[in-house]
């Protein structure tokens, strides 16, 4: 029952959209942001300055708890196509990153440094009420092993919120990683319930995953 | 502690500090009543669907040198600008400093007079 509910989730988050967590990596021309993101999978940390409104560039942090390695990378995102219309706002990003993955364990088995990347594409529509989202991303990680995952999100608004005023948001992320082998690396395939707390600059939020993990994200405009 | 570790507590410690103090920095009833009773031009915004919409309008009209004060109305989809005295700006202007903030214009109107 679990897998079915968990299956048509998936289905419905990536049959009809595309984004990961951290929506909109280009901010306004001169604008930084930090988005911050843990959960059991990962730590991850992204800081970048948009010098135009197409692009942003900064340093990307990850901490993959799974594979006990760190990710230092540069990242760039590129807005390719944003719709603006009265009551929506949609958005294809693409986003490259290239930087060095170094092993975090203790034992004497410790791996060599390698270089890393990964390629991403994502895709949002949104309006007052309603979200949806999707992504995909390919990472090569030389000895740390190579990775393919798709996200996926939806969401609905209670109520509609104004200028200045605390935004809620309720929604269900989805994810697929289809290299998982579903035994040692038993997500193959997920789900999150997601709180979004969104006010002025800020965004946070908090989440708990179908194995009753949390997640806790954090965005700042400044 | 790891390096990694504490490279992330740190990052959420400053993030969390120097945006406490701007997160709750909304502009007061009566500073927004004054922007739109007295804005000499409307603009009226598509693609205006967030907080972060307005948040990215306001910071790119306010670096204009004849800009005084703006408001962003999400519900109106509409942008009040207030300009300093003695100074103009064209719709050529006003659509460029829009579009450049992302977003598209629906409409000018200026104030009569």
């Amino acid at each position: 029952m679990r897998q079915t509910l968990l299956l048509w989730t998936a289905i419905i988050a990536f049959g009809t959209t595309a984004l990961p967590a951290n929506a909109r990596p280009v901010s306004y021309p001169s604008g930084w942001t930090v988005m911050l993101r843990n959960d059991v999978d990962m730590n991850s940390a992204h800081v970048h300055y948009t010098p135009d409104r197409f692009h942003s560039v900064g340093l990307r942090l990850i901490y993959d708890r799974e594979g006990d390695f760190v990710y230092t990378g540069a990242q760039v995102n590129r807005l390719i196509k944003r719709w603006n219309k009265p009551d929506s706002q949609a958005n294809i990003y693409g986003m490259v990153s290239a930087g060095l993955i170094t092993d975090e364990t203790s034992s004497v088995f410790k791996r060599d440094d390698d270089a890393g990347g990964f390629i991403a594409l994502s895709a949002d529509w949104e309006t007052r009420r309603y979200f949806i989202s999707a992504s995909a991303e390919h990472w090569e990680r030389g000895r740390y092993g190579d990775e393919t995952a798709y996200h996926g999100r939806l969401g609905i608004a209670p109520y509609v919120a104004g200028t200045g005023a605390l935004h809620t948001w309720f929604m269900i992320e989805g994810h697929h990683k289809p290299e998982s082998d579903g035994q040692f690396q038993p997500d193959k395939l997920g789900a999150t319930a997601v709180l979004r707390l969104f006010k002025g600059p800020s965004l946070v939020e908090l989440g708990v995953d179908d194995r009753g993990e949390p997640m806790v994200n954090y965005i700042h405009r400044f | 502690m790891s390096i990694m570790k504490s490279l992330f507590v740190a990052t959420a410690l400053v993030t969390v500090s120097l945006a406490a103090p701007t997160a709750f920095a909304n502009q007061s009833v009566e500073e927004i009543a004054t922007i739109k009773n007295t804005a000499d031009i409307t603009i009226g915004l598509n693609g205006l669907v967030c907080d972060f919409c307005s948040i990215a309008l306001n910071k790119t009209f306010k670096k204009h040198s004849a800009v005084a004060a703006t408001y962003v109305d999400i519900d109106a989809k509409s942008m009040f600008v207030v300009l300093k005295d003695g100074t103009n700006m064209s719709d050529a202007e006003l659509t460029e400093l829009v579009i450049n903030a992302g977003y598209n214009v629906a409409g000018i109107t200026r104030k009569a007079g």
